[in-house]
C-alpha cells in the first residue's frame, strides 16, 4: 500500500514536472506577435513634439548660430520586444527613431531629419537612445538620468543638420502627442555627463 | 505593402539552393535534415510577420546554407532579408558541431508619421557554432534537436528621405552581440516539421524575439538507421 502511494506520488511529480517543462517549451517558442499593441506608460512610441528650448518657448532663436528652430518632433517606432514568461511581462522595447527639425537659417526655411535605433528597459525604467547621433539615458523612476555619450559621432547626419542638438547647453523638452498626456521627456544634451529626465515638468530636475 | 517584387526572388533562391542538394551529409547544426533540405519558414518576430525559404547542403565535411525572407512589421514597415552560411562539420558520434560564419542583410521601409519615409539597411556579420544530432525515435520517425551560438557584428545605415525636399539623409550605427538559436525538428522519412527560435544572449525574459515555424522536405533518402550502419 505504501509502495503504491509512493508510485502515485512520484507519477504526479513527474506529470506536475512534465507540464511546467512543456509551458516552459512553449514559451520560449513564442514571442508574442499578438500583443504588439499592449500600451506599455513607459513605451515611447508615437510622435513627441519639442515644445520649448532652455525653458524658451518655440520659435527658439539659438544663442550661438544665425539659426531659429521653429519645430522638432521625434517619432519612436517599436519592432522588437523582449518578454518574461506572461505576454503582458514587457522587459525590453527596441525600434527605430526619427526627427524631423523645421529651422530657418539666415532667413531661409530648412527641414533636417536624421534618425536611428533605440532600446529601452522597462525593468529599470531605463532607456538608451542610439539615435539622431547621440546615445543617451533616460530614467522614469527617479527625475534623473546619466547621458552615456553625447559627442559628435559618424551617427551624425552627414550634412550635419542633427548638430544643433548636441551643442552644449541646450535643454530641450518634448511631450507626446498620444498616450499619457503628464509624461514629458526632457532631454539635456552637453558633451560631459549631465542629466535628463522623464516625468512630469514639477519633478524634471535638469542638472550637470 | 509587401514588397511582392521580391517572393520571386525568395523562391528562385530556395530552388537554386535545392538544386546544389548534391552529396549533402549534414546540416543539424541549423535544424535541418542530417543531409540537409528545403524548408517554407512561417516567421512570427514579437513584432510582425514574414516567410522564408531556408535551404542547407553539404559536401564532406563543408556545409553551405542560405535563406530569404521577406518581413511585414505590422503596418509600419515592410522589408525583405537574406543571407549565407558556411560551416565546417566536425562528427562527434551521433551529434554534429558546426563551426561557422556567415552574413546576412536585411532592408526595411519604413512608413513615419514625420512626412518623410525612412529605410534601413542592416548588414550582419556572424561567427560561431552550432551543435545539433538526429535522434531515431520509432520506425523512421526521428527528432533532430539544435543550438548555435554566434557572436553578432551589425552595421546599420538609416535613410531618411522627406517627401516634400525629396532629399536624403544617412546616418548610421553599429552594435555587437550575441546571438542564439535553438529548435527542434521532427522528421518522418523526407517529410520534416519544427520549430526554431532565437534570441540574444543579453536577452531578458524567456520569450524569443523571433520564432520560426517550419516545414521541409529533407535531402536524401537515408533513415538515421541507414546512416549507423
Amino acid at each position: 500500500m505504501l509502495q503504491r502511494s509512493r508510485r502515485i506520488m512520484v507519477l504526479m511529480a513527474i506529470a506536475t514536472g512534465a507540464a511546467g517543462l512543456s509551458a516552459c517549451v512553449l514559451q520560449v517558442f513564442d514571442p508574442c506577435p499578438e500583443n504588439d499593441h499592449i500600451e506599455d506608460v513607459g513605451q515611447l512610441d508615437q510622435t513627441w513634439i519639442l515644445s520649448t528650448v532652455n525653458n524658451a518657448p518655440l520659435p527658439y532663436s539659438y544663442p550661438f548660430k544665425s539659426e531659429i528652430i521653429n519645430a522638432v518632433t521625434i517619432d519612436f517606432q517599436t519592432d522588437n520586444f523582449e518578454r518574461g514568461g506572461e505576454c503582458a511581462d514587457t522587459r525590453k522595447t527596441f525600434g527605430r527613431a526619427i526627427m524631423r527639425a523645421v529651422i530657418t537659417k539666415n532667413g531661409s526655411p530648412s527641414l533636417k531629419y536624421a534618425a536611428g535605433r533605440f532600446f529601452r528597459d522597462h525593468g529599470t525604467n531605463s532607456s538608451r537612445l542610439f539615435a539622431l547621433g547621440y546615445q543617451l539615458q533616460l530614467d522614469r523612476n527617479s527625475p534623473t538620468g546619466t547621458i552615456i555619450t553625447a559627442t559628435s559621432s559618424t551617427a551624425i547626419a552627414d550634412d550635419g543638420s542633427a548638430a544643433f542638438l548636441i551643442d552644449p547647453g541646450l535643454t530641450l523638452r518634448f511631450v507626446r502627442t498620444v498616450g499619457p498626456t503628464d509624461l514629458t521627456l526632457f532631454i539635456k544634451l552637453l558633451p560631459q555627463v549631465c542629466t535628463v529626465s522623464v516625468g512630469v515638468p514639477s519633478t524634471g530636475a535638469l542638472s550637470c | 505593402m509587401l514588397n511582392r517584387s521580391v517572393v520571386p526572388h525568395v523562391i528562385l533562391g530556395g530552388l537554386l539552393l535545392t538544386a546544389l542538394a548534391r552529396g549533402v551529409e549534414a546540416q543539424a547544426c541549423f535544424g535541418l535534415a542530417p543531409r540537409g533540405g528545403v524548408a517554407y519558414e512561417n516567421i512570427r518576430y514579437s513584432v510582425g510577420t514574414g516567410h522564408a525559404v531556408n535551404a542547407g547542403v553539404a559536401a564532406g565535411h563543408v556545409a553551405l546554407g542560405g535563406s530569404a525572407r521577406v518581413v511585414r512589421i505590422n503596418d509600419v514597415a515592410d522589408g525583405y532579408e537574406g543571407g549565407i552560411r558556411i560551416a565546417g562539420i566536425i562528427p562527434i558520434s551521433r551529434v554534429q558541431l558546426c563551426p561557422g560564419i556567415g552574413v546576412n542583410y536585411r532592408h526595411d521601409d519604413w512608413v513615419t508619421r514625420q512626412n518623410a519615409t525612412l529605410a534601413t539597411d542592416q548588414l550582419a556579420l556572424r561567427a560561431g557554432a552550432g551543435i545539433g544530432m538526429e535522434q531515431p525515435i520509432y520506425k523512421g520517425f526521428s527528432l533532430i534537436p539544435s543550438v548555435g551560438v554566434h557572436y553578432q557584428f551589425d552595421v546599420y545605415k538609416f535613410d531618411v528621405k522627406s517627401t516634400s525636399a525629396n532629399e536624403i539623409t544617412t546616418t548610421g550605427d553599429t552594435v555587437s552581440r550575441v546571438a542564439i538559436d535553438y529548435g527542434l525538428v521532427a522528421r518522418y522519412r523526407f517529410l520534416y516539421v519544427g520549430v526554431s527560435a532565437a534570441r540574444f544572449s543579453d536577452a531578458q525574459g524567456i520569450r524569443p524575439s523571433v520564432a520560426r515555424y517550419i516545414i521541409g522536405f529533407a535531402f536524401g533518402n537515408s533513415s538515421p538507421k541507414r546512416r549507423e550502419d
